[in-house]
């Protein structure tokens, strides 16, 4: 079933799959307006919902069995307002990742080049997602724009930075990853056992500073965190 | 306050309850037991809240000591349990003499056994639950599967009253070779002839399938389209990766993902898929 539904200001498509679960999408409204609309929805609780999950182009709703005839009806009825400007972060990253040669065959630049262009611009974070302490943040210029990989790599280490597609993301965990390794944080953005798991929230910038492996490894050992690095704690 | 001792870790030990629900607002994996409804089941049988931490067991037993008398059921996969040597049934609540030792072998019919023990955990919780999740590093032990000589603590309850045991199904569970499924978002994604291989040809768990994630083998099917951008994702659908494999998202996966979302497999029939076992040929029905 679909169809559309307005929220505050916002006109969203609406697809619902049986009783499972049910996709909003921005129809005329921007990427950016989602994010808050998903937190309104993820903090009022509403009873019908079990779990809500946001990204640039959706909000994922995941229902429970009080989903019924009314459930639309609390959807329209949410208020929200949109989320003030972000924190500046400074990601110093040593480029020291497997996947240069990928990168540069696909991009037609070496790899000096491409990091010129990479760390010349601010990126912001989009969303949140994968697992705890990945960030989505873009967008990366045309040029160095790369597909992600075919299948996922089985084990990607943490503290790896990537791109793909107009994202730059960050692996806060070891696990496996499907993104282009472009290099090493020695600085974790998680802030586990609080909420949010992250020390980044969407709308927060990032701008990458090129880092020497001596000067990782040095950073490494002192074990600070994305916000004492920048002086936000 | 007890413990329970790991004498030999058997396959991916772990905890685990109904793991971490809402927090994939987060990005952090619901977890929890693999096939709910066995460990619902293993701690109803002791008396246990159905959403009780207990153990969960993969393809092999694992072998443990209780420093108390407990009380105990196993639920799930037949892996030809032992108490001190003797073997005992699953499905029924078992009395554990202080210092007995549980073991077993190789799991059969089925891949996967809930060990439940009347009382609870005395690890520490993360988000509202014991449930280890190597994919976000919570739990105890970091997440990390139980390792040999670790001691899980445990507070036994070793009242004597009569437990209850009300609206007890012991149903044998599905063999799990026809799985149900439904369209996903990214259904029409598929090729024709793909959309007919997936309800046709058989398919296996490949080797690499863990807590995040179960790969699978069988036809190489093909997407005519691509996603621009990662979009949700929860446990139970069903990801097709540009190679042509099929990925079906379990209890520790990711939260969003950047490949198709073809099918779906509801949350109640998902205990039904993950005791599947490795090189068992299965089929997928649509719903």
């Amino acid at each position: 079933m679909s169809g559309f539904i307005r929220i505050a200001d916002l006109s969203l498509r609406i697809e619902v799959f049986e009783k499972d679960f049910l996709i909003l999408k921005a129809n005329d409204a921007k990427a950016e307006e989602l994010y808050p609309l998903a937190k309104q929805i993820h903090d009022s609780r509403l009873p019908f919902v079990e779990e809500v999950i946001h990204t640039e182009t959706e909000i994922l709703i995941k229902l429970n069995h009080l989903f019924n005839y009314q459930s639309m009806y609390q959807l329209s009825q949410l208020k929200f307002k949109g989320e003030g400007t972000g924190n500046q972060y400074l990601w110093p990253v040593c480029f020291d990742g497997p996947d240069w040669d990928r990168l540069s065959a696909l991009s037609g630049l070496d790899k000096q080049e491409y990091i010129d262009r990479l760390i010349s611009k601010e990126y912001q974070v989009s969303m949140r997602g994968f697992l705890p302490g990945f960030v989505y943040a873009r967008s990366l210029d045309q040029s160095l724009q790369v597909p992600r990989k075919d299948g996922p790599s089985q084990r990607v280490s943490a503290g790896s930075v990537a791109v793909a597609e107009d994202y730059l993301g960050v692996y806060s965990l070891t696990s496996p990853g499907g993104w282009n390794i472009i290099g090493h944080m020695p600085c974790s953005i998680l802030n586990i056992p609080n909420l949010p798991p992250v020390w980044l929230n969407p709308g927060d910038k990032i701008r990458l500073e090129s880092i020497s492996g001596e000067r990782y490894l040095n950073l490494l050992e002192k074990k600070l965190t994305i916000a004492e690095y920048n002086g936000l704690h | 306050m007890g413990f329970i001792r790991i004498i030999s870790p058997g396959v991916y030990t772990s905890l685990q309850d109904s793991g971490r629900p809402g927090m994939a607002f987060y990005a952090i994996p619901r977890s929890g037991a693999l096939d709910q409804r066995s460990a619902s089941l293993a701690n109803t049988l002791v008396g246990n809240p159905p959403g009780t931490a207990c153990l969960e067991m993969n393809y092999v037993s694992a072998t443990l000591e209780f420093s108390k008398p407990a009380h105990i059921a196993v639920t799930g996969a037949d892996m030809d349990f032992r108490l001190d040597g003797f073997a005992i049934p699953l499905n029924e609540r078992i009395t554990v003499p202080e210092g007995g030792r549980l073991s077993g072998g190789s799991a059969r019919g089925l891949s996967r056994a809930y060990l439940a023990i009347k009382g609870k955990t005395d690890a520490d919780s993360y988000y509202g639950s014991f449930a280890s999740c190597m994919s976000s590093g919570l739990g105890l032990n970091g997440g990390k599967p139980f390792r040999k000589g670790m001691e899980i603590p445990w507070q036994f309850l070793n009242s004597t009253e009569e437990i209850f045991q009300t609206g007890i199904t012991k149903e044998s569970i599905s063999d799990g070779s026809k799985i149900n499924i439904s369209k996903g978002p990214e259904f029409d994604f598929m090729s024709p002839d793909s959309i007919k291989s997936l309800f046709s040809e058989e398919f296996k768990l490949h080797r690499d399938a863990n807590r995040m994630g179960a790969g699978l083998s069988g036809p190489k099917l093909r997407l005519e389209k691509h996603l621009k951008k990662s979009v949700p994702i929860l446990p139970g659908f069903i990801q097709l990766t540009p190679a042509g494999q099929l990925i079906v998202i379990l209890m520790e996966g990711q939260t969003t993902g950047g490949y198709p979302r073809i099918a779906y497999i509801k949350a109640a029939e998902l205990y039904a898929f993950n005791q599947i076992p490795l090189g068992k040929a299965f089929t997928f029905k649509l719903q």
